[in-house]
This record gives structure tokens, C-alpha cells and sequence, in this order.
């Protein structure tokens, strides 16, 4: 390959390693010379319709060409700055928007931010409630095992009442049946004794009539 | 309750006057305290029929306000008089709960003078088990000769009967028993509370020469077994 081919090539290779976008400037570059080439034929065209009265002082029409060509790259400017004019004007409205949308998004994220504050110093109080009713919690726990144990010890000593009161009744029931076998033994003696008494006392009718009837018997108790 | 007997049995020993009054009182007291018969009636049934409540009505004359499970027995007396003698009827409040009672059964029935049953008329289980109670009662050697009554307690709750009057009447006459429905609650019906046990009383009075007959025979036994001294006038 020949040498000057190559240096093409690299330099080539090199410009679209440059460029991101590789064939842009030239696309452009062919655009405009379009655009240019459209613009001359259109002049060539009008000049030489009026091809009489020659309008350009000079020889072949090139200052007449340059000067329609400043012309158009002034109007084309012109046409720019307008539309950029235009674009500044949109691009100031969406800036303000953008702006006010800054601004609500700033008292927004303020409010969360304090939202957000609260939220952290509730979340701290949680937390220590949390702590505090956890430390609650083991120290019920706690006194819940105790009572537990005093409870199982209050059974414990009412079962033993019980039985000690059961026994105590038992007693007792044995010392009143014990009581009244007694008096029944005591009123059979009486019975006797008033039996022997009123044949003893016969003959004498007046002793019968006296007040108790166990008097007699009265050495013997 | 149980110890009536007089204290005071010593007398100075150098008055021999005041020797024969404490001796007199002591006769008069003896005599008194001797002549007054005891009737044991215990009182039976299922637990919470108001056996506390009946006893109280009968021998407090009020309706207790509140009641707890009877431990054991609760002991109470009343001193009645019917044809001019003087009774002490004894009531034995029974527990109706067995843990409160099971180590106490035999008392209850030894030298029992009358059983009453009780039931509550507005709790059919506690007449069915009333069948139960009777077996208890014959099980542990209760005479037939010892009188029995039913009462159906708790009359006042008239919407809540659940016994009716007839099916307790059959019961009570298919075994012998007179039959008393009535409320210790209700103050209208303390006379008929009263009625119960006076009606005991008076049957146990009525039974006296039955007893001293079953008595004298007892006499022959202790005379064999004891064999006392004829000159002793000891009757101890």
C-alpha cells in the first residue's frame, strides 16, 4: 500500500477515535455545502434571468456573490438568534419552573427532613420505653416467680391448716360424742337412782315430795 | 360446749356447812345438767345444698349472709322444751365436700339420734345423689329406728325447681322418710325451718322408753363386764 494511503487511513482512524460521533463534521460540512450550493444556483438562476440590467459592478459577479452569501449567513444568523433567543426564553421558563420545582422539593425534603427528625427522636423514645419496659419485664418476671413461690408455699401451709383444722374437728367431734355418751350414762345413773330413791323413800310419802329428786344421792357423786 | 359439767367441785374443808351447799349446788346443777337430754341430728347432703345455711336458720333464727364450704362439721345447739322438758338438740353441720369430710364419717354416725337429707330443689343431681347419702347412712350402722327426714331446700327459687314436689314424696315414702320443702332464705319460712327439727325432737322425745329399754339392756352388759363392788355406792 501506498504510503500517503496509509497516513489517510491512520489519520483517519485516529480522528474517528477523536470523535464520538465520526462522520458528524462532515455530514455537516456537506449539509451546509448543499445548503450553499442550493443558495448560489438559486442566485445564478436570478442573475440570469436578468442578464440585461447587470446589477453587480464587478467582472464574473464574485463581490456579488460574496456579498448575497453574507447576506444569507446573516439572515440564517439572524434566523439563529432568534431561535436561540426564542430557546432562551423557553429555557429561562423551564429554569423558573425548574426553580420553583427546586424550591417545593426543598420545603418538601424540609419537611421530611423534619418529619424525618421526629421520627428519629420518637424512634429514640421507643426505644428507651422499649428498654425501660423490657427491664420492667424481667423485674415482673421476677416478682411473678416470687409470688409463684409464695404461692406455692401459702398452698403448701393452707393444706396444712386444713388438715391441722380437720384433726382439730375430728377431736372435737370425738370429745362432744364422748360428752354425750357420757351424759347418756349419766342420765341412766339418774334413772336408777331415782329408781332405788322413790322405793326406798315409800314408806315415808312426805320425802317424795322434796324439790330434786337427786339429793339422796349426793354422798355418792 | 362440749364441757358443762360444774368447775367448782371443791369445798372448804373446815365449813361443813358450806361443804353441803356446794354439795346442794352441785346436786342442783348435776341435777340439771344431767336431766337435760342432748339429741345428736347431723345434717347430710350434697355440698352447697345449704346445710350451713338451715342449721343457722334453725338455731341462729337468721339467714347467714355468706357462707364458705364447711370444713369438717360445725357444731350447734339449741335448747328446746317440748311437754315441759328441756331438750338440747344438737346439730351436726356436716361438710358436703369429701376432702372435707372423708376422715371424719365415722363421728358423724356414732350415737346419731336422727339424720336429716337435704337436698336442693333446684339442683336435680343432688336428689339423685341422695341414694348415695342414704347408703352412706345405712353403711355405717344407722338404726332404722332412727329417724330420718328429707328436706328439699331453696323453695324460694321458684323458676329455677328443677324436683318436683311429687317425685320427692314418692322418694321420701319409698324410704320411710317425712318429707319438708322449704328455704332458709326466706324468713316466711323460718316456722317451717323450726318445724323440722322440732319434729325430730318430738319423735326422739315419743322414743324414750324404746331407748331405755335398748338402754337397760346395755346396763346387763356393763355389770358383766365391769363387775362393780356391791357395798360401793360408787356409780361412776
Amino acid at each position: 500500500m501506498e504510503s500517503w494511503k496509509s497516513h489517510v487511513r491512520a489519520e483517519l482512524f485516529h480522528r474517528d477515535c477523536r470523535q464520538r460521533d465520526p462522520f458528524s463534521g462532515l455530514f455537516d460540512k456537506v449539509s451546509r455545502l448543499e445548503e450553499m450550493l442550493d443558495f448560489h444556483i438559486k442566485l445564478w438562476q436570478g442573475s440570469s434571468k436578468e442578464n440585461g440590467s447587470s446589477k453587480c459592478p464587478d467582472k464574473g459577479g464574485t463581490l456579488y456573490l460574496r456579498v448575497n452569501e453574507v447576506e444569507f449567513l446573516n439572515q440564517q444568523l439572524k434566523q439563529k438568534i432568534s431561535d436561540l433567543t426564542s430557546n432562551i426564553y423557553l429555557k429561562e421558563a423551564e429554569l423558573q419552573y425548574c426553580h420553583s420545582q427546586v424550591a417545593r422539593y426543598r420545603t418538601e425534603a424540609v419537611l421530611l427532613a423534619q418529619g424525618a427528625s421526629c421520627l428519629k427522636s420518637d424512634l429514640e423514645e421507643y426505644e428507651y420505653q422499649l428498654e425501660c419496659q423490657s427491664k420492667e419485664l424481667t423485674a415482673l418476671r421476677l416478682e411473678h416467680n416470687t409470688l409463684r413461690e409464695e404461692l406455692a408455699a401459702t398452698k403448701l401451709q393452707k393444706e396444712q391448716l386444713l388438715d391441722r383444722w380437720l384433726e382439730e374437728k375430728k377431736e372435737e367431734a370425738e370429745r362432744i360424742n364422748k360428752h354425750n355418751a357420757t351424759q347418756e350414762r349419766w342420765q341412766r345413773l339418774t334413772g336408777r337412782l331415782k329408781k332405788r330413791y322413790r322405793g326406798r323413800s315409800r314408806p315415808t310419802p312426805c320425802a317424795a315430795n322434796s324439790s330434786s329428786d337427786i339429793k339422796p344421792t349426793e354422798p355418792k357423786i | 360446749m362440749a364441757n358443762e359439767f360444774p368447775q367448782n367441785r371443791e369445798g372448804t374443808a373446815n365449813s361443813r356447812h358450806a361443804n353441803l351447799t356446794s354439795s346442794l349446788d352441785l346436786s342442783t346443777s348435776l341435777d340439771h345438767s344431767v336431766r337435760t337430754r342432748i339429741f345428736k341430728i347431723i345434717v347430710i347432703g350434697d355440698s352447697n345444698v345449704g346445710k350451713t345455711c338451715l342449721t343457722f336458720r334453725f338455731t341462729g333464727g337468721a339467714f347467714p349472709c355468706k357462707t364458705e364450704a364447711t370444713i369438717g362439721v360445725d357444731f350447734r345447739e339449741k335448747a328446746v322444751e317440748i311437754e315441759g322438758e328441756k331438750i338440747k338438740v344438737q346439730v351436726w353441720d356436716t361438710a358436703g365436700q369429701e376432702r372435707f369430710r372423708k376422715s371424719m364419717v365415722e363421728h358423724y354416725y356414732r350415737n346419731v339420734h336422727a339424720v336429716v337429707f337435704v337436698y336442693d330443689v333446684t339442683k336435680m343431681a343432688s336428689f339423685q345423689n341422695l341414694k348415695t347419702w342414704i347408703q352412706e347412712c345405712n353403711g355405717h350402722g344407722v338404726s332404722s329406728s332412727v329417724p330420718r327426714v328429707l328436706v328439699g331446700n331453696k323453695c324460694d327459687l321458684v323458676d329455677q325447681i328443677q324436683v318436683p314436689s311429687n317425685t320427692a314424696l314418692k322418694f321420701a315414702d319409698s324410704h320411710n322418710m317425712l318429707l319438708f320443702e322449704t328455704s332458709a332464705k326466706d324468713p316466711k319460712e323460718s316456722q317451717n325451718v323450726d318445724s323440722i327439727f322440732m319434729c325430730l325432737a318430738c319423735r326422739l322425745k315419743a322414743q324414750k322408753s324404746l331407748i331405755y329399754r335398748d338402754v337397760e339392756r346395755e346396763d346387763g352388759k356393763v355389770r358383766l363386764t365391769h363387775q362393780p363392788d356391791p357395798k360401793s355406792n360408787c356409780l361412776c
